[in-house]
């Protein structure tokens, strides 16, 4: 084993969680106003394959990200309707919009593209500007620019959560929005912003997936990574560090799997070495007890013109 | 003159109920003015319409002589309404200050300003002489604590008049004092405070004013020194309330339940000690103590609920240790768990369906054997609802529907319906207003009278000595003695309560409860 293949597990950890921990801190805004997001995979491949739309139309890649967005936006708008304005059961709704957006983007795939593979379009691999730097350049430049913007986002929602009067807010809806409702907050207006800002980065998860990881959307490539990111948020506590860990935790079982793989260990078949993430995150999630909780995750809070 | 709230013809409809019937108050600036009424009498509807919560079908508001119209709380707190509710608004894993800002947060740029919250809310309390630590986490202050940061809150939002649902339910004698002082200081800051309650000795203690309503509807508006306590009593029930019900017989000295060495050991913690008790047939006894003492648990355990980790029960001379609740059920044991709506009811089911829970297998409600004989199930409920009072617009009402003291009459009816030989009623009357309060101390009497036995845990010691013949005092897990009711003292009672064995006289006795002690010594 040399430093260099700690080098390449260590960038491969990176590129794996990236994804799970821009979905997982979307999620934790879902979660912290009181939302459940089973959805997370569904605005995960809308976010992909809209941000494939985008870039194999304009050539722009950076123009294929803000559709990721988009697409990822129009699949939390719809689980906003359904869980804050109708209050719809949240797994349903999170469950019915995943299994709606896989069918959705490959219907839309197979219409556009004839193929349940999209072409090779032009997409954010690799960071240019950060090539040009000495020594750790070619490592850093070696990964998608989104990759950094998911490090921003972490950094901005920890300042958010915890620094501002509506991170303030976020966190006390997630307890109790009767007491945030007597208070004179609009808690529905709470509600819907947390579960759109998850769409939007869901959508940017999705978009690194298909634009950063690889050049092209094909059929089943979320692959649970949204699912990952819901177990993210729970182990890490719905806090941007706490997500950010563990999203690297479940990337480093992922990237340990790859490898294994590449170098063809002791015949154990692939599949099971793909388990490893997922039977990891269960691990984790079932040796937490007593957690910290949301008391008001899952409700339901209808406005007064639907009560009586 | 110009009132601070004017509410005229105020009325508002829900699915089942008329819950205010064109209400007319008027409430004086820099009063304190108490609305009183039983559970379900509509006061808490009427303060949510005046706080913005809900919106009237009928009438109109005006505050300071203007008129105005709420669509929200964010309207009512900008016209200087503040609200204290029953549940406290409160978020425990955030510190005071975090939870008297919300909505109003002082900013520094985009960001939250933590420290000029902790300032800002220092300087409110300072200025209002109320104690409160802004920095703490509510998780860690004590109820009466919580209160005052209830109370803070709407001071920072500038309220001029402060609603206060049901401010004493939850505070020991000790902070119902303070929160009197608190009133009184606002009162004479200039500020109008509402007070909904239906405890009347704290409306003689805190008010200027009394409305009374019933049944939704406004039934008078009297200044304190104008009335007195049964007089405020007769206008809430409508009619003379006899609290205790009447003992028309010696208890018998047949043997009806026999506890031998019970023990109990939660979470590593013993919780009761070696409690051996006898109860007669004919007989009430009456366990007393702080809340937490293991008398609740004691309850259970009879009931069948908790299994005792060493000790048995005795039944009517049969052994009942192992017994499950449905066999104890079967065998004569009738049980009103502590809390109704977690415990003794299923809250989303109807009336009827709750009455016959536990009893769903007897031959009168089956059919074939397997079914449900739904027929029987309704009439049977009609017969209960009539012969217990239920105040219900029907048998299929969902419980929840209901108010505390109506669905209380279920949990009742259920068990009584059974004639049971024997009824556990742990705090039957908790959170029940006085006209069901009277209900239930009757028919736990009637069913002495009758030769039943009952088990009875209650926090109220005025109410433990009216119905009990004997009253045994727990202390930490451990029974300190047993007292005949008829010789015992509130003083004796209350030294037990704490440990102490052997009460001396003039002891207990302290701050507040002096003179209400003192009340009873010639009962001795």
């Amino acid at each position: 084993m040399t430093l260099g293949f700690f080098v390449v597990l260590l960038l491969s950890v990176i590129r794996l969680s990236t994804p799970m921990f821009i979905a997982g801190l979307g999620n934790m805004y879902c979660e912290r106003v009181g939302i459940l997001n089973l959805g997370a995979e569904g605005m995960m491949v809308s976010g992909a394959f809209a941000a494939v739309l985008g870039s194999y139309y304009t050539g722009n890649p950076w123009i294929g990200v803000l559709c990721g967005m988009v697409g990822g936006l129009v699949a939390g708008a719809i689980h906003a309707l359904i869980c804050v304005e109708f209050g719809g059961l949240h797994a349903i709704s999170g469950l019915g919009i995943t299994m709606l957006f896989n069918g959705v983007t490959k219907f839309l795939c197979l219409s556009i593209f004839g193929s349940t593979f999209t072409p090779n379009v032009a997409a954010l691999q690799t960071t240019k500007i950060l090539q040009g730097l000495p020594v750790l350049g070619k490592y850093l430049g070696a990964l998608s620019p989104l990759v950094y913007l998911g490090g921003l986002i972490a950094v901005i929602s920890y300042f958010v959560i915890f620094r501002t009067p509506y991170g303030l807010r976020v966190q006390m809806v997630g307890d109790d929005p009767r007491t945030v409702e007597t208070a004179g907050i609009d808690v529905w207006k709470m509600r819907y912003s947390g579960v759109l800002i998850c769409g939007l980065l869901c959508g940017i998860a999705g978009a690194y997936m298909s634009l950063g990881q690889l050049d092209r959307f094909f059929e089943g490539m979320i692959a649970g990574k949204g699912m990952l990111a819901v177990i993210a948020v729970k182990m890490g506590k719905w806090e941007p560090k706490g997500i950010l860990g563990t999203a690297l935790l479940l990337g480093f079982f992922d990237a340990v799997q790859l490898q294994l793989q590449i170098n063809g260990v002791i015949g154990i078949p692939p599949e099971m070495l793909q388990l490893l993430p997922y039977v990891a995150g269960i691990a984790v999630l079932s040796m937490q007890t007593g957690a910290t909780r949301l008391s008001a995750l899952d409700s339901q809070y209808l406005r007064n013109k639907y009560k009586f | 003159m110009v009132y601070a709230v004017e509410m005229r013809g105020i009325t508002k409809r829900f699915p089942a109920v008329l819950a205010n019937d064109h209400i007319d108050i008027a409430i004086k600036a820099g009063t304190v003015h108490a609305i009183i009424g039983e559970n379900g009498a509509g006061k808490s509807t009427l303060m949510n319409i005046l706080y913005g919560l809900h919106k009237p079908d009928q009438g109109e508001i005006l505050i300071n002589g203007q008129k105005q119209v709420f669509g929200s709380a964010t309207d009512a707190i900008a016209c200087g309404i503040g609200m204290v509710h029953q549940h406290f608004m409160l978020v425990p894993r955030l510190t005071v200050a975090d939870n008297v800002v919300l909505g109003k947060e002082p900013r520094k740029g985009l960001l939250y300003d933590r420290k000029g919250a902790i300032a800002k809310v220092a300087e409110v309390c300072s200025r209002h002489n109320i104690q409160v630590d802004p920095g703490k986490k509510v998780a860690d202050i004590s109820l009466g604590m919580q209160q005052r940061v209830e109370i803070v809150k709407t001071l920072y939002r500038g309220a001029e008049i402060i609603i206060l649902d049901e401010p004493t339910a939850v505070l020991t004698p000790q902070e119902i004092d303070d929160l009197g002082e608190i009133l009184r200081q606002l009162k004479e800051g200039g500020k109008t405070i509402i007070i909904i309650t239906h405890k009347l000795e704290e409306v003689m203690d805190f008010s200027d004013d009394i409305s009374v309503l019933r049944g939704g509807k406004h039934i008078a508006t009297l200044r304190k020194e104008a009335t007195d306590i049964p007089e405020l009593t007769r206008l809430m029930v409508g009619r003379d309330v006899q609290l205790g019900g009447r003992k028309e017989s010696a208890p018998g000295k047949e043997e009806a339940l026999r506890l031998t060495d019970i023990g109990y050991v939660a979470e590593g913690r013993k919780v009761l000690k070696g409690i051996s008790l006898v109860l007669h047939k004919g007989e009430v006894l009456g366990l007393a103590g702080i809340d937490g003492s293991g008398q609740s648990q004691l309850a259970e355990i009879v009931a069948g609920v908790l299994t005792p980790s060493a000790g048995s029960i005795k039944f009517q001379d049969r052994d009942i240790t192992g017994k499950t609740v449905a066999q104890r059920k079967k065998g004569g044991i009738g049980f009103i768990a502590q809390d109704r709506q977690k415990h003794g009811l299923v809250m989303d089911f109807s009336i009827a369906e709750n009455l016959v829970l536990g009893f769903q297998r007897r031959p009168e409600y089956c059919q074939y054997k397997i079914g449900v004989n739904s027929k029987a199930v309704i009439s049977g409920a009609q017969k209960r609802i009539k012969e217990y009072d239920i105040r219900t617009p029907g048998e299929s009402v969902r419980v929840s529907m209901l108010s505390g003291g109506n669905q209380q009459k279920v949990v009742v009816a259920r068990e009584m319906g059974s004639r049971p030989q024997l009824i556990v009623a742990d705090q039957p009357t908790r959170g029940v207003d006085v006209g069901a309060i009277e209900a239930i101390h009757n028919i736990l009497i009637d069913h002495r009278n009758k030769g039943g036995s009952v088990l009875l845990v209650s926090l109220e010691l005025d109410e433990l000595m009216m119905l009990s013949d004997r009253i045994a005092v727990f202390f930490d897990g451990r029974l300190m003695g047993i007292l005949d009711s008829a010789s015992a003292t509130r003083e004796q009672i209350g030294m037990m309560m704490v440990g102490s064995s052997l009460p001396k006289q003039g002891e207990a006795a302290k701050g507040g409860k002096q003179a209400e002690s003192r009340k009873e010594e010639p009962v001795s």
